[in-house]
């Protein structure tokens, strides 16, 4: 018998602000869904462990979907005309129009990075619709990542960005999964790793928001490796401090990517939220 | 040892290393040897060649790069010589980095350069850049060869 990944990979088409984007996903299981959103420059090949986590999956519908621009969604028509620059706008509509084209009923939003700041931005603008949300490596604003060298002539950006990221891993993560969070971000598209830290560390900014955002309508966890030197626990710490309800996490022995460099280590601490968000929120 | 896969655990310090304290001459033997060896770097270095100036304290070190080998080690060079980029750091700072399993923020140079104030990343930063995937497999098998004895 051939050995399969118990994933499921399919492409749907979203309009996003008048524009139609065929987008890649990949889901596992059954249950409440738990939407997974990647980092800056990467794609939803960094959530391969926990799609594959039987014990997630047996009470998750895990879904991760490659933002346009990323690994095998396609930039929307025109893209060759424009600078790719994410904005706080576009991402937040980007997520919502996955969430309403696949009808997830109250997903739960887990994301990292980038992915994690956004989560941020989806419970403060839509507790509505969405039940509860997971930000790894976020704050509420972020310095100092946006910059040009992956879109210099004489530089690989590529290559750059690769080198640029894997430094955030923490030294104790398996070799093995350090490279292949490495091979990942040599396969980004030409600007994007910058085009999506204009949204990490320049348009999005949370300060002097925090307090509105409403935890008893959708609950917040913050979580940070302590090897992240892009947005340290300290950062986070402030953040979850200033969120009234909201829950910090300081992880050790791990960095900027922990579902992909670690996730035998994150998985002990991401169980813990998902049992209990499923007593918090029951069933589906 | 978590994080050390066969790549990482066939690198190691050699006889020579056991003696080696960053920043001597010898230390820098060991590196080079170590860099020599290194399959990977036999791989992304070839088109590596780049003269960098480590300083530790008042003490400054030139090495001169050559197609992903290390060709020379300079200690305190002096007027006559020229290289493009420098990293500046406390003796201290470094003996913390050379190690296999370094504290937050003292794992990697970029990390250095943006929380530790007293390191940084100076001169042709472009060429830091471009030279980044060579420089970062360098400076992680001195890592693993450790800066103390």
């Amino acid at each position: 018998m051939p050995e399969f990944d118990p994933i499921t990979g399919r492409y749907a088409y979203l309009e996003v602000a008048g524009a139609r984007n065929r987008v890649y996903f990949e889901e596992a299981g059954e249950g409440r869904p738990l939407l997974c959103l990647h980092t800056a420059g990467a794609d939803s090949r960094q959530w391969r462990h926990l799609l594959c986590d039987a014990e997630v999956t047996g009470r998750w519908r895990v879904l991760a979907f490659d933002m346009p621009y990323h690994g095998r969604s396609t930039p929307p028509a025109g893209w060759w005309e424009k600078e790719y620059l994410l904005t706080t706008e576009a991402y937040v509509r980007t997520v919502m129009a996955y969430v309403r084209t696949l009808d997830l009923e109250q997903p739960v939003v887990l994301g990292c990075s980038m992915g994690g700041a956004v989560v941020l931005e989806l419970a403060s603008r839509h507790p509505a619709e969405v039940s509860a949300v997971i930000g790894l490596e976020a704050a509420s604003e972020i310095e100092g990542r946006f910059s040009d060298w992956t879109v210099m002539p004489d530089v690989d950006g590529s290559v750059v960005a690769a080198s640029w990221t894997y430094g955030l891993m923490a030294p104790q993560s398996p070799e093995a999964a350090r490279r292949e969070v490495w091979w990942t971000y040599a396969q980004v598209g030409p600007g994007v790793y910058r085009g999506d830290t204009y949204f990490y560390s320049v348009d999005w900014d949370l300060r002097g928001r925090e307090e509105k955002i409403d935890t008893v309508a959708c609950p917040v966890y913050l979580l940070t490796g302590e090897y992240d030197h892009a947005c340290t626990p300290e950062e986070t710490s402030a953040t979850a401090a200033a969120i009234p309800g909201a829950k910090f996490t300081r992880m050790r022995g791990i960095g900027h990517f922990p579902m992909a460099e670690n996730y035998p280590r994150f998985r002990e601490h991401l169980l813990p939220i998902l049992r209990e968000l499923e007593r918090l929120l029951g069933d589906p | 040892m978590v994080g050390r896969s066969p790549t990482e655990a066939r690198t190691g310090a050699g006889s020579a290393v056991a003696r080696a304290v960053f920043p001597e001459e010898s230390w820098f033997e060991a590196l080079g040897e170590a860099v020599a060896a290194d399959a990977e770097m036999a791989v992304i270095g070839r088109r590596c060649t780049l003269d960098l100036a480590l300083v530790a304290d008042e003490e400054t070190v030139l090495l001169r790069l050559r197609e992903g080998r290390i060709s020379e080690v300079v200690p305190n060079p002096g007027i006559s010589y020229s290289w493009s980029v420098t990293l500046r750091g406390k003796r201290e700072d470094w003996l913390t980095f050379l190690q296999p399993e370094p504290p937050p923020f003292y794992n990697d140079l970029l990390a250095m350069n943006s929380r530790v104030p007293s390191f940084s990343i100076e001169g042709d930063r472009a060429a830091f850049v471009r030279h980044l995937r060579p420089l970062s497999r360098l400076f992680r098998l001195a890592q693993l060869v450790g800066g103390h004895a």
